[in-house]
């Protein structure tokens, strides 16, 4: 644990890094462009240059080894120039894009020439003209060879990450350049994080092309809904722009960087899945008012017969509190005889990376909270019955039966059940099929947390207002639960987390705070879902 | 002095084996490998004061002495014959007129440093040598001088020719391992340094082909012998390569410590067409060069240091009074845009900026405060790359512009694009 | 790809020599070269193939080496001097009559396909310049009565 001194203040290391590793440790910062935690050292942007005394000239941060005594300064008269002298190089041939460029705003030329720059520019020259401009290289991926300041992340990553080996720099000297192999795409399932990595505009995201300046934008801590993995992302929405645009309020989601989950990546599948949050959604409910219409609804459950003639089909789409009001009120109280949760596992991907083939995030909290015996968690029973009509009634959470039985089951079903109570946030053939529409909040518009496959309770975080009238379905059961004759004393998914943590023992000794940003493991050995 | 190095250049036939024994070749080897260990090798390198010849000068013993003491892996010798700065043409004499001499040098040196494999890269343009290496090569394994059971002793050593594809950066030690690896010749940045960890990931010596073909004399007539042949801290003889206005260009093998006067004047003949002398690079194009009133110095490697120049490869070439020195930076500054492999900003972006400004103040477009940006850019670009090629790329723009600055300063102010075009220059473009 | 599979054979001794096969790329690209005259992505796919290395990365070793033509070229190919002592020897006014000569500029190819001419940088035959290359051999010292010579007698 070597002791060292970083800009007068004395701090001891890990053993076995390198500078700038000592340098985020203490969380102060150098400038960077090759250098990326999860990739190989490359060293040659030649930016993150500090002044360590006793050696004679500056050193770059990324490859050199701490040792006991070593005082680094980062911000010395050496150090600066170095630090300057190397970005004016890099900006020599670089395009003066910023007007039209995605980058702008989150563009570490720009950031650092503010920072570490502002110098009076000497290029008097014609820039070099490459090959490539604003060329799209796949289904994501959009590249502009000029801007590329050769750091060679996007490489590494093809090659060390996804092993997919898309990129390659050609030609050398100052005519190098960044490309893919000619005739091929870059199209892994991957593909996005290249536009993340890249501290430049180089390779900018088609889906996000030109949509918004990123100084309107707003962002907030959540974590991606599309498999049982739970990717932490931020959600990236509409915030300050003053003219808005059409409807949509998210305009990208990013990953957040969680070592035990998705380390500082996510699969595109997740990344793009953001437009369900605006679009298709149930925003009207066809009674005058919310209390109406769940006092009906509480009028047709509660009845003698409703626990063998109903069935409630909960989701894996819903938070751990919805969860546990779900089985307070389902289970517990209204003593249903047929609830379940899992849908059959179609043909999702997994990989040995990120990709799970359970496409929910929240399968682990279901099994755990419900209690359901092994036999009743799938809903094939509960859908069976309810085509041989022997059901008078369905809560449907979340599940779109087209979408998983096809189009005859619903039909069938449809026919054969009298009441068909549908809740969830998107349009689709069952929301317009059923009786009663309760529209839901998005994952984006509420708190709660999620399990993952490998049981940690990871927190989602409210970034919108729900959409028209829809409302978190935690507040939905809540309003339900009062007109069934119960009783709550919360008044927010904090407060029910903490109830949960309190009856249940694989939520133990947890809160909100214990979870935090990076989530929190639960009390139990092993996985429960796949 | 009697030729050394070079005694076989002018032997016809001496590429071949036949010739080259019946003059002594692999004697020494067969003596070392059948008689001596390892480490007696390496000390009398040590005690030789040779020093790498391909234009570091590290001392050869040294390097070797960098190699882990517990082997894990294998350790392999790699020999470079990527012979490529401006002005050195000496290593090809001893490819295609002496290969022999270069591979008894590489069995004693391999023997020395514990390796059992070894591979030779040549330039890839160097293609009738190549043929005359491998020719060679296939001689000695016929007579197992290489292979298994060497001299009948447990030695064993595989020796591959492999060929280079036209980049000078190769000639740079981990950018030929990176080459040599299948890649693009992009330097590696250091520590760690191929004696821990070089080629596949294993021990790794690099030498240049003259310092190895050295290695035979050494164990052959001594350390203190081969170190009294030079001067103080630069032991042996060394083959000069002398170019230019001289009327005897060529290779010239003198002791370590010629004077460069001497070596223009007696040995190559002097300025052609009795023209006066006006400028010298003494060590290839990346040596800062010398005025005519600067060649009374020693050619060795601490010598030339000490007037801020270097030995470097010892590529002499010689500029008489027609020469103009903006086009000679013209020339050298194109050289290193071209090679630069493009790894590193200071070097890729430094390279290329500095020779669109010295084109320009050719095409007479050029301003004073040109040289200046000539000279921040170049001061710029030193230390900090990943490896010496962008100071070598500085270096000219620093000497040649500091040492003639009243002629270039006279060249911009008279071929300003309003005035005359500079007669006899050809527009350049890129 | 017939002509490249003819060489398998010559491309398993190669790829024997080394260590690893990667170090295989560059003798595999000059084989390949030698045969079509030029790499065409079949021979990187060829070469990729037999050193293991992703086609990408092979793609990166054709466009970084000067030697490795990504376009046809001339039956021969000129490598024709351009640094310092050959131009100090007046390389450059020979390289302009080799121009005029054979109606090309740098990079070109002869209108019947014979010959190609590249600007090079050093060969390392400073003592012979100004110098150029036909092929394999060296040629040198030049003047443009020689440079005459010895393009008048190429086929």
């Amino acid at each position: 644990m070597p002791n060292i001194t970083i800009d007068g203040k004395p701090v001891t290391v890990k053993d076995g890094i390198t500078i700038i590793e000592a340098i985020d440790q203490i969380k102060s910062d150098v400038p960077r462009y090759c250098y990326h935690p999860g990739l190989s050292i490359a060293g040659n942007c030649r930016i993150c240059q500090v002044e360590v005394e006793k050696m004679p000239r500056t050193v770059i941060a990324c490859n050199t080894p701490v040792v006991e005594g070593m005082v680094i300064h980062t911000q010395s008269q050496k150090a600066k120039e170095s630090q300057q002298v190397v970005l004016e190089f890099l900006l020599v041939n670089h395009p003066l894009d910023c007007p039209v460029c995605d980058q702008a705003g989150e563009c570490k030329l720009q950031d650092y020439y503010m920072d570490y720059g502002l110098y009076d520019p000497k290029f008097n020259e014609r820039k070099v003209k490459k090959t490539k401009k604003a060329i799209s290289i796949g289904p994501t991926v959009m590249l502009d060879q000029e801007r590329c300041i050769l750091c060679s992340r996007c490489v590494r990553f093809g090659d060390e990450i996804t092993k997919t080996h898309d990129f390659g720099i050609f030609n050398r000297g100052d005519h190098a350049e960044i490309d893919i192999y000619p005739g091929k795409e870059l199209n892994n399932k991957y593909s996005g994080n290249v536009v993340d990595i890249c501290p430049v505009g180089a390779l900018t995201d088609k889906d996000f092309r030109f949509k918004m300046r990123v100084w309107y934008l707003g962002s907030q801590e959540s974590i991606c809904p599309g498999c049982s993995r739970g990717c932490n992302i931020n959600i990236e929405y509409e915030k300050t722009r003053p003219v808005h645009l059409k409807n949509d309020r998210v305009m990208r989601l990013k990953p957040r960087e969680n070592q035990a989950v998705n380390q500082w990546w996510m699969c595109d599948e997740g990344r793009y899945a953001y437009k369900s949050i605006d679009q298709h959604r149930l925003t009207k409910i066809k009674e005058v008012t919310w209390t109406e219409t769940l006092l009906k609804i509480a009028s047709l459950i509660k009845t003698d017969k409703a626990p063998h003639s109903w069935a409630l089909l909960a989701s894996p789409q819903y938070t751990n509190e919805e969860l546990f009001l779900t089985k307070k009120i389902f289970k517990d109280t209204l003593k249903w005889k047929h609830i379940g949760f899992k849908a059959p596992l179609g043909e999702g991907t997994e990989d040995n990376f990120l990709l799970k083939k359970d496409k929910n995030p929240n399968t682990s909290g279901a099994a755990q909270i419900l209690g359901l015996s092994k036999e009743s968690e799938g809903l094939a029973p509960i859908i069976e019955k309810a085509k041989r009509g022997e059901l008078e009634g369905l809560f449907i959470f979340h599940h779109d039966l087209a979408k998983i039985y096809g189009d005859e089951t619903l039909k069938t079903i449809r026919q054969k059940v009298k009441t068909i109570i549908y809740e969830g946030p998107n349009e689709n053939p069952t929301a317009a099929a059923a009786d009663f529409v309760l529209p839901s909040a998005s994952y984006a518009e509420k708190d709660g947390t999620f399990t993952n496959f490998d049981g940690r309770v990871q927190r989602i975080r409210k970034s919108l207002e729900p959409l028209g009238l829809s409302r978190p379905a935690w507040q939905i059961l809540l309003e339900l639960g009062v007109h069934l004759g119960m009783t709550f004393t919360y008044d927010r998914p904090e407060h029910i987390f903490n109830e949960l943590s309190r009856e249940n023992q694989t939520f133990r000794d947890m809160d909100y705070k214990k979870i935090g940003q990076l989530g929190h493991l639960w009390n139990k050995k092993g996985n429960t879902s796949s | 002095m009697e030729p050394l190095l070079s005694r076989n250049f002018n032997i016809p036939d001496a590429w071949k084996i036949g010739v080259a024994e019946n003059r002594g070749a692999y004697q020494t080897a067969r003596k070392v490998i059948t008689s001596m260990k390892p480490d007696e090798v390496t000390a009398a390198v040590v005690a030789s004061n040779l020093r790498g010849l391909g234009g570091a000068g590290f001392p050869t013993g040294k390097k070797w002495q960098f190699l882990p003491k517990d082997r894990t892996k294998p350790v392999y010798l790699v020999i470079n014959a990527d012979e490529g700065e401006p002005g050195t043409f000496k290593d090809r004499y001893i490819l295609e007129r002496d290969p022999h001499q270069l591979i008894e040098g590489i069995m004693i040196s391999a023997f020395a440093i514990g390796s059992h494999k070894a591979y030779i890269y040549i330039r890839g343009e160097y293609v009738e040598p190549y043929q005359r290496l491998q020719a060679a090569v296939d001689e000695a394994t016929a007579k197992n001088y290489l292979g298994k059971n060497i001299f009948g002793s447990d030695f064993q050593l595989d020796l591959v020719v492999h060929r280079g594809a036209g980049a000078y950066i190769c000639g740079e030690e981990t950018a030929l391992l990176e080459s040599l690896e299948g890649k693009r010749g992009l330097p590696r940045l250091k520590p760690p340094f191929p004696a821990i960890v070089g080629l596949f990931g294993c021990p790794t010596i690099i030498n240049n082909v003259e310092t190895l073909a050295c290695v035979p004399f050494i164990l052959k007539n001594g350390a203190e012998w081969f170190a009294k042949l030079g001067s103080v801290g630069n032991g042996g003889t060394h083959l000069f390569s002398i170019s230019g206005h001289v009327k005897k260009p060529g290779v010239y093998e003198l002791p370590m410590g010629t004077s460069l006067r001497e070596m223009i004047y007696t040995h190559a003949g002097g300025i052609r067409d009795g023209r006066a002398l006006k400028a010298v690079i003494p060590g290839g194009i990346s040596a800062k060069i010398l005025t005519a009133n600067e060649i009374d110095v020693k050619m060795d490697y601490d010598s030339l240091k000490a007037v801020d120049t270097m030995l470097g490869s010892a590529g002499v070439i010689v500029m008489d009074q027609t020469t103009s020195m903006v086009k000679a930076l013209l020339v050298a500054c194109k050289f290193f845009a071209h090679e630069s492999c493009g790894q590193c900003s200071p070097c890729r972006e430094g390279t290329g900026w500095a020779y669109k400004i010295i084109q320009r103040i050719y095409n007479g477009e050029g301003d004073l405060k040109d040289l200046d940006s000539l000279l921040t850019i170049a001061r710029n670009m030193e230390g900090r790359t990943i490896c010496v090629f962008a100071d070598a790329a500085a270096w000219p723009i620093q000497s040649y512009i500091t040492k003639f600055r009243s002629e270039f300063e006279e060249y911009i102010q008279n071929y300003s694009s309003l005035r005359a075009w500079p007669p006899g220059v050809a527009k350049q473009s890129e | 790809m017939d002509s490249l599979q003819a060489l398998d054979k010559e491309a398993e001794k190669i790829v024997a020599k080394y260590d690893q096969k990667n170090a295989a790329v560059l003798p595999l690209l000059h084989l390949a070269q030698d045969k079509i005259g030029y790499i065409t992505s079949e021979a990187e796919a060829w070469v990729s193939k037999w050193s293991e290395v992703p086609v990408v990365h092979v793609r990166e070793v054709v466009t970084f080496y000067s030697m490795y033509h990504q376009k046809p070229v001339g039956k021969h190919h000129i490598r024709f001097c351009t640094t310092t002592s050959c131009v100090l020897t007046g390389g450059e006014k020979v390289l302009d009559h080799l121009k005029k000569k054979l109606g090309v500029a740098n990079g070109q190819t002869t209108a019947d396909g014979k010959i190609s001419l590249e600007e090079a940088e050093c060969l390392c035959a400073c003592e012979n310049a100004p110098m150029m290359q036909v092929d394999d051999k060296y040629y040198g010292p030049l003047d443009e009565k020689k440079v005459d010579e010895i393009v008048d007698k190429l086929k």
